[in-house]
């Protein structure tokens, strides 16, 4: 843990120190220096006019994601259950998997507009063929001889899906869930560039547009701590739920 | 030589007429398999590793279904898996992700049970586990893993334990440990056993009776009688003798 917290300090030093030398070097108008964006970003925070644009990214990637793992659960669990639901929806998701979802997008404002709806959406479509494949390994990758104690014990569906499914895909799932994250901000930031008045991507285009760098540099400072963030929040789930994974 | 079972004993699971194969393009794995289990008994059933033993253990405990022939339990049908009847396999099929404790008392909340804590502490320190309740199955020995799936089968309140190479995964050094904790166990919990193996040492001093399972025939050839409760006799010629004899068989075989 000690060592966890002073790897964590030395490679934010050495953003600070980069960053600091690039302004130096760099026109300082267009690159302020860490000093300046940290004490604007401060400031954004206890004013509290960034708030708002805070809280709409923050609904969308958690709202997106639960939606997106929740629809996973029971499309990837059957699939690495049953053959014939493999089968069946694998093809399928071997086309759609590997397209970037955000082609999708023009489809998606078409059908759904331009609100909330859309960006949550999006964000949800790419968690949900991201997670599903996991969850169809992970479930697939069980033991056998597990299964088998637990129908010899008389395990109905609810019993085996409550001890053994369950756990047994839960850190798969919470590794998916962290490397998926970048895609989801990615997302965000992509449907926040268009029609929007709220949100981090928002802010920060918006801040680029009027020129105000400083502002632009603490917006990307925050949407970058709010990611850090929900990454250790993620990593604090897997060490409290999966410790007997990493014992 | 005349077998134990012959003094009639209760039978609590016999097998009549077993066959079964996994696809017709592999053929029968078993074919019209005859053998019984006398209550308090140790059943050996002894063959080369792949032959289809772990095929008829699973069949014995309602995991498979035979596509002829019938298993009978305690006088009826089996028609599938049944709470009586607990099976072990070679990696024991403990869950990672509960703890010794945890794992032990899964039967219980299959079935929706409250657990009497004196009961499963007394378990516990029966198996030797009090110290590793609360640690994970990753972070035991092999002997520990074992003695774990033991008291899951005894809170499933099992009178039929059926084993699967129990000793393979060991250490060969704790093995002889091991095998007398097991025999202890049976006549402890009063329970019945059938264990599979290729080891005929392992066969003779675990079981009442040892079957010898032929896999090019898919059954059950030859029937001898076992050492159990017999232990001063390990050593002995006549031990020596029979496990000669066993070795013969079992060579000519494969041969």
């Amino acid at each position: 843990m000690k060592s966890k917290v002073s790897t964590l300090i030395i490679s934010l030093a050495m953003i600070l120190l980069l960053w600091e030398i690039g302004s130096l070097v760099i026109n300082r108008y267009f690159l302020p220096s860490p000093a300046v964006s940290l004490a604007t970003a401060a400031k954004l925070l206890t004013e509290g006019t960034i708030w708002p644009h805070i809280l709409a990214s923050f609904r969308r990637i958690t709202i997106g994601t639960a939606l997106g793992l929740l629809a996973a659960l029971p499309v990837g669990i059957c699939m690495g259950r049953f053959k014939a639901a493999d089968e069946l929806l694998g093809a399928f998701f071997r086309f759609i998997y590997p397209v970037p979802k955000v082609v999708f997008m023009p489809i998606v404002v078409v059908l759904l507009g331009i609100g909330d709806t859309a960006k949550i959406f999006l964000i949800f479509l790419a968690i949900f063929f991201q997670i599903t494949i996991i969850i169809r390994d992970s479930t697939a990758s069980l033991g056998q001889e597990e299964n088998d104690v637990m129908v010899s014990m008389k395990a109905g569906p609810v019993n085996i899906l409550r001890h053994l499914i369950l756990p047994g895909i839960l850190p798969g799932i919470l590794t998916a869930l962290k490397t998926s994250l970048g895609i989801s901000v990615a997302l965000l930031m992509i449907t926040e560039l268009f029609a929007s008045t709220s949100g981090l991507g928002y802010y920060i285009m918006n801040s680029m547009d009027s020129r105000n760098y400083p502002e632009m540099y603490a917006g990307i400072v925050i949407l970058a701590m709010m990611s850090a963030g929900m990454y250790g929040f993620l990593e604090l789930l897997e060490v409290r739920l999966c410790r007997w994974y990493y014992a | 030589m005349k077998s134990k079972k012959m003094c009639n004993k209760e039978i609590i699971l016999e097998v009549k007429d077993l066959s079964f194969g996994y696809s017709a393009s592999q053929g029968q794995v078993l074919r019209n398999v005859n053998v019984s289990v006398a209550r308090g008994d140790c059943l050996s059933i002894l063959g080369e590793s792949g032959s289809g033993k772990t095929t008829l253990l699973k069949m014995m405990c309602g995991l498979l279904k035979a596509d002829s022939g019938n298993v009978i339990f305690e006088g009826k049908v089996l028609n599938g898996p049944d709470e009586r009847i607990s099976i072990m396999f070679q990696n024991y099929g403990l869950l990672p992700w509960k703890t010794v404790r945890q794992n032990v008392l899964l039967p219980l909340q299959i079935r929706g049970e409250k657990p009497d804590p004196e009961k499963v502490a007394e378990l516990l320190r029966y198996l030797g586990l009090e110290e590793h309740a609360d640690k994970y199955p990753g972070a035991l020995s092999g002997g520990q893993k074992q003695r774990c799936a033991l008291g899951r089968a005894v809170m499933s309140r099992s009178q039929l334990i059926l084993m699967d190479e129990p000793f393979s995964a060991l250490d060969i050094r704790n093995r002889g440990k091991l095998q007398a904790f097991i025999r202890q166990f049976l006549k402890d919990m009063d329970m019945s056993c059938v264990m599979v193996t290729h080891s005929v040492e392992e066969a003779l001093t675990m079981g009442d009776e040892v079957v010898i399972f032929d896999a090019g025939e898919g059954r059950i050839t030859q029937t001898f009688e076992g050492m159990r409760g017999r232990e001063e006799e390990i050593g002995s010629d006549l031990y020596y003798h029979q496990l000669r004899s066993i070795q013969d068989i079992l060579n000519r075989e494969m041969s």
